[in-house]
């Protein structure tokens, strides 16, 4: 009797689990020959097939780059400049690698480009404070707040922003990347064109630097 | 002090999973109104391509530069041309004497 209802049970489970299989299958493939079909209709000149673009991939491109520059006005910026050089050249992307893989690199560039500026910016201001008529610094960093951190966890998660911009760059986008993004070595590997075992590594690092900064940033915390 | 380090190994480890579950930040509603509206203004005719091109500092410095050199350059080639011109004559003011002379005398010989 038992054995009869195992059987019983047996059939529809596997025959659920094979479905649902199956069905993931025919939505990812769905998926891919749609991208495949909307790039090559933005290739052509389509301006729908780009409204479509921006609506699949905006918070992908938008969650990547606020999470390295940490600011919402300059991550919503560089997330229309992604979408317009994705616009203008997006006759050069050739299909070696996936679509949200160049997404990324270009998100990813542009980002720390920007980064770049701000740095700059920062000098430039810290200059016109030593030759400036007031005397006041003009440049002003504010403490960020992922907006997708639950509420319990933003202290300590602006506490972890903060530790990230003083480690490097690339052990900063590939522990943003596995992190923030979600993504896998392999994935991650793919995106900054290097080997997995390299992703490890800058991983391990990342971790290791943090872990100084944060012990730094808790140690003149408790001094204080 | 055990505690202390106990204590800051916990915040380290706490602020290291606090991004664990986290959710994906959107951007602000209307994003491809405000893309396309960039792009908009990014679609410049060729005349306002060439203007910007030639209102950027480094080809009005380098644009000045080449006109102050041709204008140099066609100073010295005159002047020098000029002298040229003048040591020529004066070097041709005793032929030419010589010649008005004999030309004189073969008249006078007529």
């Amino acid at each position: 009797m038992v054995r009869g209802i195992g059987k019983a049970q047996a059939g529809p489970v596997v025959g659920i689990h094979l479905f649902n299989y199956f069905s993931i299958a025919k939505k990812w493939n769905i998926v891919q020959q749609n991208e495949a079909g909307l790039i090559k209709k933005l290739q052509e000149g389509e301006h729908l097939a780009f409204k479509s673009i921006v609506d699949l991939y905006q918070d992908m491109v938008y969650n990547t780059i606020i999470s390295i520059v940490q600011n919402e006005q300059d991550a919503e910026d560089i997330t229309q400049e992604v979408f317009v050089q994705v616009y203008q050249s997006v006759s050069s992307f050739k299909g070696d690698a996936k679509f949200s893989t160049w997404l990324y690199r270009i998100s990813i560039t542009k980002a720390l480009d920007s980064e770049k500026r701000k740095k700059r910016k920062k000098r430039f201001a810290f200059i016109q404070k030593l030759f400036g008529e007031n005397g006041e610094t003009q440049y002003h960093p504010v403490e960020f707040n992922h907006p997708g951190v639950i509420l319990d966890n933003k202290e300590k998660a602006g506490e972890l922003f903060k530790a990230l911009q003083k480690i490097p760059g690339n052990q900063r986008i590939a522990f943003t990347l596995s992190k923030i993004e979600g993504l896998n070595n392999n994935e991650i590997a793919e995106i900054m064109n290097t080997s997995f075992y390299a992703v490890e590594s800058l991983l391990a690092r990342a971790k290791t630097n943090l872990k100084k900064e944060l012990k730094n940033y808790y140690e003149q915390k408790s001094v204080k | 002090m055990m505690k202390n380090d106990k204590n800051i190994q916990l915040q380290i480890e706490e602020a290291l999973n606090s991004v664990d579950g986290i959710k994906k930040a959107a951007p602000r509603p209307y994003l491809l109104t405000r893309i396309n509206a960039r792009l908009n203004r990014q679609a410049k005719t060729n005349w306002e391509k060439a203007a910007a091109f030639i209102s950027r500092p480094v080809v009005m410095v380098a644009g000045l530069c080449l006109v102050l050199a041709i204008n140099i350059g066609v100073v010295l080639l005159n002047t020098s041309t000029s002298k040229n011109i003048v040591a020529e004559r004066s070097a041709n003011a005793g032929t030419d004497e010589d010649y008005n002379t004999i030309s004189f005398a073969s008249i006078d010989n007529y």
